[in-house]
């Protein structure tokens, strides 16, 4: 009987705690909702408009409950004990799809504050995916965007992609093809990358795989059943692409209009573009970047990592300025013909950011000749048919609960896209919570500020490289009566070796100081070295991301002045350091920095 | 108090003793899932307390269900208790019954304890109706581990016994993607898992906890299926028992 009474009693205790298990509203202290599903309380969106990835209901409800789109239509039950979300006057689409990023950090979840629920990925870390494939096939809360991946890319040894330091498997021949994708197939990736990219329409010789190699791994992905898509810039390399059969094109080239028959064969082929429009943009001199930035809306949603990479310039961009003309006619030409259009930002690319670059790709679509409807379809359900993404890109019952809600009606004013008033993924709503805005600072600003001399402070200066980021690159300093001369070699093992010195705000290395009163920064600094990067060390993390700018030695010779107060994501009042590197090309170097000043405005 | 006297109650009542009174043998079925939850789940991979919680849970069940029955029925059949029994009145199918039953309440404080880190310290929330069918299905899904427990004790030499279920063990749950989600397995391996009872009976966990949606009638019949085989492989050791060997 004692047994029985403890057995029982073990048993009761169990379930006691099985019932006071947390529950998903035990967070805000709600009772849970009895439901006879079994699952989560569904979510209503009642009197919205809504696109299911096909067609607009101007006035709908749309239910949501356990990761899914349960029900939508016009005229449907809601369940009782469903939240409700008046959507009127707003408009709920599905969460967009970037076909075109690079993936690593935080991308994953600075594209979802931006709606961006699934990311194609073109080129990244194989470490990354077993990860990215677990999560997506979840349906449980998340703050980041599912991810889909290329891996790896393939390009031949030397060629573009393999510049950023990073171990890259190179093939050169048209038989390493087939071992190469199932190499591909272990590391995990979703579909294969190809890079045919010469350098032509960058001014720039590369080598690149041949036409054989590029339909010998072609052939080997689809054998497979893998999709394999193509990475091009002219249209040699678009033909290449076609004739090798390729599922799509990553780029849109645009060194020459595109020729009719051209067109004719890849509407035949079946081929999609994915035209990176956005990453085209920032090359062409037509970065985006201020107006986005202005938006009220998606200002609010941006980090300072991609408020970095947004201001983040092309080098040599100014040049290609007046062939951006040719980029739209492109666009608009594959509009015409009939080729599917995927949107995709290539970010983080310079003058790109996630998430909040598919807003400008949205536009420059337009641009070309496209309806609403159709860009948010090339977002939407174009992608998800091309990749073959199930219940993604989709709104109706049984697709996944990716969505948006904008405030007003984008299809008819696109500027509606912008106005984003929510996101949710697998049903549940996203929470924007990015670093706190600097609120005090942490010394007071110098009083009687003067012009400084950096080069003074000698014992401020201090040996930097990128050992820090796990590189190899090494660099010493000494000084003479022209100014800190620094040696070293850059060398590859990280993705932007690097190695120089820099000059600490305080006496203890990293240490915050408040500079607001200075607003110019200027620079001298000569030597063999072909760019040199500055950085700036600033905010309340020690770690967090510096901002970046590259000069070439012509600029850096005659002098720089940086103008402080329009460096995105600088904090004056907590600046840490001011580096000057040695960037970009491997091999020793050795520079002198001849002049390093901060000003104030009224000096010159 | 029909049940008090009934056999099965017996030797669930033993069961019990034998936790109470010898609890360092015991208690690590219980505490082995618990702890290795709480380091890998909730310490070592961020991001998956939901997805583990499910598949620790099924690890923490299969090890009760495969030692406090299928290691006790050998050990006691090389102490030649299991012949006594057979010899004595009473019931066979009570000591079955009793040690299934004991398997279960491993599996419920288990799967209980698991829950309550993954509620408290891992972020996961869930309806409690979500609560109590993981802990059902858990429960339920003792069965087909108890049978292949109870067919190794039989038709193994008792020595051998605790060994091949230690070996089948760890790697069983492993390879079924108990310990890290078998989705970042190399894709052979990943097929391997389709084919395993405890990959099955994690994906009913999952599915029921909404970390995953899947076809949950094909993890039902395959675990049906083992079941069946384990209960035949049951049969067939029980049979050569009869046939005197021990």
């Amino acid at each position: 009987m004692k047994h029985l009474m403890s057995i029982a009693g073990l048993v009761a205790v169990m379930i006691v705690i099985i019932l006071i298990l947390p529950t998903p509203g035990s967070q805000s202290g709600a009772p849970s909702s009895e439901n006879q599903s079994g699952g989560e309380t569904p979510t209503a969106f009642i009197d919205v408009r809504v696109f299911d990835g096909h067609q607009v209901y101007d006035s709908a409800s749309l239910i949501i409950q356990d990761g899914r789109v349960i029900d939508l239509g016009a005229d449907i039950p809601i369940p009782d004990d469903a939240d409700v979300i008046d959507g009127q006057g707003k408009t709920l689409i599905p969460g967009l799809i970037d076909s075109h990023v690079h993936a690593w950090g935080a991308a994953r979840a600075d594209a979802l504050r931006f709606g961006v629920t699934t990311m194609l990925d073109m080129f990244t870390s194989p470490q990354l995916l077993s990860e990215a494939r677990t999560q997506r096939e979840s349906l449980a809360p998340t703050e980041q965007a599912d991810l889909y991946s290329a891996g790896n890319l393939a390009t031949v040894e030397g060629g573009h992609g393999t510049q950023f330091g990073l171990p890259v498997p190179t093939l050169n021949q048209p038989d390493e093809a087939e071992r190469w994708v199932a190499d591909r197939i272990d590391e995990g990736s979703d579909y294969i990358k190809i890079v045919i990219e010469d350098g032509s329409d960058w001014g720039r010789t590369m080598a690149t795989l041949d036409a054989a190699t590029v339909a010998a791994l072609t052939d080997a992905a689809h054998a497979q059943e893998l999709m394999a898509v193509a990475h091009v810039s002219d249209l040699e390399g678009a033909e290449i692409a076609l004739q090798a059969g390729v599922d799509g094109l990553v780029h849109l080239f645009a060194d020459q209009p595109i020729p009719a028959d051209w067109l004719e064969r890849a509407v035949e082929a079946g081929l999609f573009v994915v035209p990176t429009a956005t990453v085209l943009a920032g090359a062409y001199g037509q970065s985006g970047a201020n107006q986005l930035m202005q938006h009220p809306v998606l200002s609010s949603r941006l980090s300072t990592g991609q408020k970095q990479s947004l201001t983040a310039s092309f080098p040599g961009n100014d040049l290609r300025k007046a062939r951006w003309s040719l980029v739209l006619d492109n666009l608009a030409a594959l509009h015409e013909a009939g080729i599917k259009i995927l949107a995709g930002s290539d970010a983080p690319n310079p003058s790109t950011a996630h998430g909040i670059s598919m807003q400008h790709e949205l536009k420059l679509l337009m641009t070309a000749g496209l309806s609403p409807i159709e860009a948010l379809a090339s977002a939407t359900s174009v992608p998800a048919n091309a990749f073959g993404l199930q219940h993604r890109g989709c709104l109706r019952p049984g697709c996944r609960a990716d969505l948006v809600l904008l405030s007003g009606n984008p299809f008819a004013n696109p500027e509606a896209f912008a106005n984003i008033a929510g996101v949710w993924k697998n049903g549940h709503a996203v929470e924007i919570t990015l670093e706190p805005q600097p609120a005090a600072v942490t010394s007071p600003p110098p009083e009687n500020i003067e012009p400084r001399d950096l080069l003074t402070d000698t014992n401020r200066w201090m040996v930097s490289t990128d050992q820090f980021m796990g590189g190899n690159s090494v660099a010493e300093q000494t000084w003479d009566d022209q100014g800190l001369r620094i040696r070293g070699e850059l060398r590859n093992g990280t993705a932007f070796p690097y190695a120089g010195s820099m000059w600490m705000t305080s006496d203890t290395p990293m240490q915050a100081a408040n500079l607001t009163g200075y607003t110019e920064m200027t620079l001298q600094v000569s030597g063999q070295q072909a760019r040199y990067r500055v950085m700036l060390f600033s905010g309340k993390q020690a770690n967090s991301m510096p901002v970046m700018r590259d000069f070439s030695a012509e600029q850096m010779a005659e002098g720089v002045t940086l103008n402080l107060g329009e460096l995105a994501g600088l904090d004056m009042s907590r600046l840490r350091a001011i580096g000057i590197f040695a960037a970009d090309q491997s091999g020793a170097f050795e520079f002198i920095v001849e002049q390093a000043r901060l000003d104030l405005e009224a000096s010159e | 108090m029909n049940t008090l006297t009934s056999p099965g109650w017996q030797f669930l009542k033993c069961q019990w003793l034998n936790l109470v009174r010898q609890p360092a043998y015991t208690l690590p079925t219980l505490l082995f899932p618990v702890i290795f939850y709480a380091f890998f789940g909730l310490l070592m991979i961020p991001g998956l307390s939901l997805w583990l919680l499910c598949t620790y849970s099924t690890f923490g069940i299969m090890g009760a269900a495969l030692f406090s029955f299928g290691v006790s029925i050998a050990v006691e059949r090389g102490q030649g208790w299991l012949l006594l029994l057979r010899a004595s009145p009473a019931p066979i199918a009570g000591l079955v019954i009793g040690k299934a039953a004991a398997a279960m309440l491993f599996a419920l404080v288990i799967v209980v304890s698991i829950s309550v880190l993954a509620g408290w310290f891992g972020g996961v929330r869930l309806e409690t109706s979500q609560w109590a069918g993981l802990v059902m299905v858990q429960m339920i899904g003792t069965i087909p581990f108890c049978l292949l427990g109870l067919s190794l004790g039989l038709l193994l030499s008792p020595n051998a016994a605790p060994a091949v279920i230690n070996i089948i063990y760890l790697p069983l749950a492993f390879l079924s993607g108990l310990w890290v989600p078998a989705t970042q397995f190399p894709p052979f391996l990943q097929s391997l898992a389709t084919w395993l009872p405890p990959y099955h009976l994690a994906e009913l966990a999952l599915n029921i906890t909404g970390a995953k949606t899947s076809d949950w009638m094909v993890s039902v019949l395959i675990l049906v299926i083992y079941t069946i085989i384990f209960a035949a492989l049951t049969a067939l050791g029980w049979k050569r028992l009869d046939g005197s060997r021990s």
